[in-house]
């Protein structure tokens, strides 16, 4: 076959990448219109765009652009961060169940913001650099405990569920001691966009950005970690150091969305999979990809929570864990034998 | 090319490697042999900083090769292990492409270059025809080529190949050996590898390395060193040497021990157990 055959053959697996991203962005902008106008008062989509880009008052206004737009940009900000997180674990540990909650990185994110709930409750700004303590000292204890010749991927499972158990113990031993300090600790502990505004995605939105450019860089580098230790070596990639600047940048990722809504489970272990059986497993795609579904995912699962039982709101968690359980059900059946055979 | 000096090795405690000394010598195969357990992929992990040696220094073109920098060290050396694992999505060409990551700069990007030694690559390993498939649908022979060509987009002077026979028919692993024998009189690539087929060592190699209880054993070209005394000491099988005129070499066949099928070794070692 002569070069630009080849050339041709790539070209199209890349042109087919872009518009399945394309697609996504797409589908991230209808599912941010979409909950944007649904809820209790129902307003047409002309009407969203009219509230966010031409006027400056009135009811639509204030409904839309004080609550409906900031709550659904930190949902989709959080599932960029969650998608993001899993779909670095999931390479780096070269094992399709890791992801932020079963690994104990959001447990132990959890459990610094509690503490600095409890103890400092004026210092909102310390919320994120704490949880981001918390979710890198958890991953590192995991990561040194399932250590010996090399990361075993079943240990490090076992021991991030064991650790994360035992952190939930202490999360909810503090819970118990003080109920008042931690505002809806239900919505905290599975996770809730429940008023969320403006404040809450500008603390968000810095750390998220940070990690997605990040993980974009190193994407080439993890593809060629997905290739094995050996090789990865033999290529001249420095492998300690790779693997510790992506599960940094995985901590980061899920800390930032863990501060803002508490614990969410689920996103991070399915949407990098989904994305991964449309988009392939080579990471300059696959993030992009999933930072998007991610987004897509959780803007939906948010308006179904809000409007389902009205004028009950539900917590996100609970819609995702609802899809998510299922899913992961699936997965374990044999689904992800397909594919994630070789990870 | 590459100087071993005084390296020795072991795992929690034990001895593997007993301050072991020797020399790969430029555009030549080199083949290490030995038992099992005997250290001969412990050597290769020392060689591909995949263990670091306890003590003892691996100098290549007279630099540790603990100190050069990783990209550059990539450049002069490629190392293939026994089975390596790729994503079942990859394509054969994706995988050559990895092989240009020592020289890419920050940005990642393939240039005119790159594509133009990709397709070098997998013209000389004759994978063409494969190139667009995933490796996970090929061969075992065809993606072992595959995993040759992406060696050879490293463009290195020095080849390592742990086992890269293991696994494969009759037909596929001659495939191989022919295809690293080929890279190494066209190309002038040095080449050393691990095998356990002791006929197909004496055949492609020409120098050979015997391990044994954590010492080199012996070394010295295929005809020098095969033969049956060595082969009763090392291998613990009795055999009978004979001479392969079209390619120059010795070859062995097993014989029946004449005391019932074992050796004196094993006998001996049978006797102490009962």
């Amino acid at each position: 076959m002569s070069t630009v055959e080849s050339l041709e053959a790539l070209k199209k697996k890349h042109s087919y990448k872009i518009t399945v991203i394309i697609i996504f962005g797409l589908a991230a902008i209808a599912a941010f219109l979409i909950s944007s106008s649904i809820g209790a008062l129902k307003i047409s989509i002309a009407d969203v765009l009219r509230a966010i880009f031409i006027e400056k008052e009135g009811l639509n206004r204030n409904i839309i652009w004080k609550i409906r737009v900031p709550r659904t940009l930190v949902a989709g900000a959080v599932g960029i961060c969650l998608s993001l997180s899993g779909g670095i674990l999931q390479g780096v540990m070269r094992n399709p169940l890791a992801s932020p909650n079963i690994i104990g990185v959001s447990s132990g994110a959890g459990l610094a913001a509690t503490i600095t709930l409890v103890l400092l409750p004026s210092y909102d700004y310390l919320l994120t650099p704490a949880a981001f303590i918390g979710a890198f000292s958890t991953t590192l204890i995991i990561y040194f405990l399932s250590w010996k010749d090399g990361i075993k991927p079943l240990r490090m499972v076992l021991s991030g569920i064991a650790i994360s158990s035992f952190i939930g113990a202490i999360i909810n031993t503090i819970l118990i001691f003080f109920p008042d300090r931690v505002q809806n600790t239900l919505g905290f502990t599975v996770g809730s966009l429940a008023a969320r505004t403006w404040s809450h995605f500008n603390l968000l939105w810095p750390y998220a950005l940070i990690g997605f450019i990040f993980t974009m860089i190193m994407s080439r580098k993890l593809n060629i970690l997905m290739l094995g230790d050996e090789i990865a070596r033999s290529l001249g990639l420095k492998i300690e150091r790779t693997r510790m600047i992506l599960i940094i940048c995985a901590s980061l990722l899920a800390a930032s969305a863990v501060s803002i809504v508490g614990m969410l489970g689920f996103v991070g272990l399915i949407v990098p999979h989904i994305a991964r059986i449309i988009i392939g497993s080579d990471y300059r795609y696959l993030f992009p990809a999933s930072a998007l579904l991610g987004a897509s995912i959780i803007m939906i699962c948010d308006t179904i929570a809000r409007t389902i039982v009205e004028p009950i709101e539900l917590p996100v968690g609970i819609i995702m864990a609802g899809i998510g359980a299922p899913f992961f059900l699936y997965l374990l059946r044999g689904g992800f034998k397909k594919n994630a055979k070789n990870k | 090319m590459l100087k071993i000096n005084k390296l020795s090795m072991g795992y929690e405690g034990k001895r593997i490697l007993d301050n072991i000394s020797f020399e790969i010598e430029k555009n030549k195969i080199t083949t290490i042999i030995g038992p099992n357990g005997c250290g001969k992929s412990t050597i290769l992990k020392a060689l591909s900083k995949a263990k670091k040696p306890e003590l003892g220094e691996i100098l290549l073109e007279s630099k540790n090769i603990y100190k050069v920098n990783e990209k550059t060290l990539a450049k002069i050396m490629s190392i293939l292990p026994q089975s390596p694992k790729v994503p079942d999505d990859f394509s054969a060409r994706d995988l050559v492409g990895y092989g240009r990551y020592p020289y890419m700069n920050w940005m990642g990007r393939l240039t005119k270059k790159d594509y133009k030694i990709i397709d070098w690559a997998i013209r000389e390993t004759k994978i063409e025809s494969l190139q667009h498939r995933q490796v996970s649908t090929l061969s075992g022979g065809e993606r072992q080529r595959a995993w040759i060509a992406m060696a050879l987009a490293q463009q290195p002077k020095l080849l390592l190949l742990d086992e890269p026979t293991t696994y494969l028919d009759i037909c596929h692993q001659f495939e191989v050996l022919e295809l690293v024998d080929r890279l190494n009189k066209e190309m002038d690539m040095t080449v050393v590898m691990v095998l356990h087929d002791l006929n197909q060592a004496a055949r492609y190699s020409d120098k050979i390395i015997v391990v044994k209880d954590e010492k080199i054993y012996k070394e010295g070209r295929p005809e020098e060193i095969i033969n049956e005394e060595l082969l009763e000491e090392v291998f613990n099988i009795k055999v009978k040497i004979f001479n392969d005129e079209d390619n120059k070499c010795p070859y062995f066949l097993p014989i029946k021990n004449k005391e019932g099928g074992i050796s004196n070794n094993e006998k001996k070692s049978f006797e102490k157990c009962s």
